[in-house]
């Protein structure tokens, strides 16, 4: 097959016959300074602040700073292509990108043009960039869960649809594999996932998506670049423009999960902007107003009134610490407007503690209502169970002799951070999760070595799904309902600590 | 020469100082009157005279030179010209603000165009216009812009045809060079949506 030339020419004659002759009136400036992603333009006074204004060869400009004399613009796009005397012309419009189901599956830069080339993205709307968050009585509590299929987090830091819910650690301590996980774990639930990649690496954004394609989450996620050689202002707008995306599927009712990766970088890039443009420096030279930067970023997601469809947009927004220091400026703001974080410790990753995530200063605020009922039954305590078992570690290793009561709830402490641990990129069903904290918070791993805990876990899971997939069923039906797992008759009870005798009479440790 | 004196160069700080000294120059003037002849004078001293004898200029810049030597200066080379511009110059020249003397004349001249509640505008055309159709032209764009218009006229090969008038920052673009690209552009982006909306009727059997 090959393209045909006289039906294209017919298609242009067509559309010449039919253009009008129109005037063209723009309003122009002209290029005084540009450099470092920014530039000042003379002109453009009836400009409007954070409206598009267009350089020569169609790159697009965002009217950042409106001074007496002069106009203050990022530039997202090459700024080497600019001189200084061109002619800017506003567009009288604000940025938006391009919104859809034609995104997903999609590798785009913050502007919406696909990197990954496959083709141009197909898409029927636009949606601005910057947009105001749903107000008061646009939104209801968080009811749904989200799973995220770890077990440490949805055990003990659940996180419900609509909720924002902050990674924070040190480099390297697994902040992006939470993410991915999560991500993956919305296979099959009609969650659109979205991963704004802020300031990376390119070899590590290669990574994500090769991991995410290998496991067929790109199917249902779109990917958003902006990578560490990328201009500052690109950087900026990256989650602006992910959570727009994302705006158009929680407007129509579905859900969608977002991760930002990372907040800290978009900071800094912020940071820059603001500092070439000569606004005042405050704390860690940050300007005043990177606080509403990502507030304002962050309250966009919600989880709708049933009038407005019920959409939602969870966010996972990283922030990665240095040394440690929670108490620095970006990550004590983050920490403030997000409804909880999930903080990871560089020495528990390396004591093989995967992931890494400190119970005892990670919450989640508003998660525990959107918890499995079953999970809340079996799991309400484990956070603070898990808390006080590292005092009484940290105590232990004094030396004294324990008395027989400490030295078991020791000895639980140790199989329950056991139980914890989970490999990267094996999500778990919540049924799963649910059977083997219950199993464990009830004692029946107390005679498992603490080495072969993990394999005990994979022998009794796939013992239920083989022998027992009909209490499985049964308790993945009732796993909603406030007594399954808590009252001793509930029929869920009863039939776990029947699998779990009938599987330790036949498992051979 | 100094780096501000082409037409591109813009410096936002010297053209605050300059419309600062401007509405000065404006305000004292009001009282007497000669807002019109003054600022005309300004204007041939700033582009005819000081070209011409570039020392001049380099000597009232100069900060090492004594403002009395200055003020002698100015009284002997501009002894034809009107009291209040030799006065003001005195000023500019006590402030050490003579490098900002072009921004003020041509501020003030706008100044003065805007209290008469005048425009300025450019037209770019392909060929020269006629006197005789400019009159015309003056009149269409006063009823179009509500207010009258001054108008430079240039000529740009380069517009094919048509005319593009800019006053102020707004363009008003009708030239054919502009109407060509805005046709190349919709029906590229007309022809390239309608293949892939419907990509069978632009495939043809090669065999």
């Amino acid at each position: 097959m090959k393209f045909n030339a006289d039906e294209i020419a017919s298609v242009i004659q067509h559309e010449i016959e039919q253009y009008g002759r129109q005037i063209d009136v723009r309003e122009v400036g002209t290029v005084l300074e540009v450099g470092d992603g920014i530039a000042r333009i003379h002109g453009l006074t009836g400009v409007a602040a954070g409206e598009m204004v267009e350089f020569p060869g169609g790159i697009i400009g965002l009217a950042f700073n409106l001074e007496e004399n002069s106009v203050g613009v990022i530039i997202l796009g090459d700024y080497l292509a600019i001189n200084e005397g061109d002619e800017v012309r506003a567009m009288g419009q604000l940025l938006s990108v391009p919104v859809g189901e034609g995104v997903l599956g999609r590798i785009l830069d913050p502007l919406g043009n696909p990197l990954d080339g496959k083709g141009p993205v197909s898409f029927t709307e636009r949606r601005n960039v910057e947009t105001i968050a749903p107000g008061v009585a646009g939104r209801q509590p968080v009811h749904e869960p989200m799973q995220t299929g770890l077990k440490a987090i949805d055990a003990m830091t659940p996180i419900g649809r609509g909720q924002r819910e902050l990674v924070i650690g040190d480099r390297k301590t697994g902040k992006t594999a939470i993410a991915i996980d999560a991500i993956i774990n919305q296979k099959n639930t009609g969650v659109k996932c979205f991963y704004v990649a802020i300031g990376q690496k390119d070899s590590s954004v290669a990574n994500v998506i090769r991991e995410l394609e290998q496991r067929g989450a790109m199917d249902y996620t779109t990917v958003i670049v902006s990578g560490a050689s990328a201009p500052a202002p690109l950087q900026y707008i990256a989650p602006y423009s992910g959570t727009s995306m994302a705006e158009y599927f929680m407007y129509k009712g579905e859900h969608c999960l977002i991760v930002y990766d990372d907040l800290s970088k978009q900071a800094a890039a912020y940071r820059e902007l603001s500092l070439l443009m000569r606004r005042p420096p405050g704390r860690e030279a940050f300007p005043g107003d990177v606080f509403y930067c990502h507030s304002r970023l962050l309250e966009r997601s919600a989880k709708l009134s049933a009038e407005l469809g019920g959409g939602s947009i969870t966010s996972l927004p990283v922030i990665e610490t240095l040394e440690g220091e929670v108490s620095a400026y970006i990550p004590t703001n983050v920490i403030s407007i997000t409804d909880g974080q999930i903080y990871l410790q560089p020495d528990l990753f390396f004591k093989g503690v995967r992931p890494a995530m400190n119970a005892g200063i990670s919450v989640s605020r508003v998660g525990g209502a959107a918890q499995v009922k079953a999970m809340r039954n079996v799991a309400g305590s484990l956070r603070l169970d898990l808390a006080a078992f590292r005092e009484l570690e940290a105590f232990a290793q004094l030396g004294t002799d324990l008395d027989p009561a400490t030295q078991a709830r020791l000895d639980r402490g140790y199989r329950m951070v056991e139980l914890l641990k989970q490999r990267q990129f094996t999500p778990m069903h919540v049924v799963d999760q649910v059977m083997m904290i219950f199993a464990g918070t009830k004692g029946y791993l107390d005679d498992v070595p603490v080495d072969k805990v993990g394999a005990w876990e994979e022998a009794f899971l796939s013992f239920v799904h083989s022998k027992k997939q009909d209490f499985w069923n049964l308790l993945d039906s009732s796993k909603d309902d406030k007594d399954a797992l808590k009252k001793a008759d509930h029929a869920t009870t009863k039939g776990l600590i029947e699998a779990l005798t009938e599987f330790k009479a036949s498992h051979k440790i | 020469m100094s780096a501000n004196d082409g037409n591109l160069a813009y410096d936002t700080e010297r053209q605050y100082l300059g419309t600062v000294y401007a509405k000065g120059l404006l305000g004292a003037l009001a009282a007497t009157g000669n807002g019109e002849e003054v600022v005309s004078e300004l204007e041939s001293l700033v582009g005819e005279l000081l070209p011409q004898v570039p020392q001049l200029r380099t000597l009232l810049e100069s900060p090492r030179v004594p403002l009395p030597v200055k003020e002698e200066v100015i009284d002997k080379a501009f002894g034809a010209g009107t009291d209040s511009l030799r006065r003001f110059l005195k000023v500019v020249c006590a402030h050490g603000r003579f490098d900002c003397l072009k921004i003020v004349s041509s501020t003030a001249r706008q100044l003065l165009r805007e209290q008469r509640g005048l425009v300025e505008g450019t037209v770019v055309s392909a060929e020269a216009i006629p006197d005789a159709d400019r009159p015309a032209l003056v009149a269409a764009l006063a009823q179009m812009l509500g207010r009258e218009v001054e108008l430079k006229y240039t000529v740009d090969p380069g517009i094919l045809g048509g005319l593009m008038v800019r006053v102020g920052d707004r363009v008003y673009d009708a030239s054919l060079a502009s109407q060509l690209e805005n046709i190349r552009r919709t029906a590229t982006d007309r022809a390239v949506q309608q293949i892939r909306q419907t990509l069978d009727r632009f495939l043809v059997d090669a065999s």
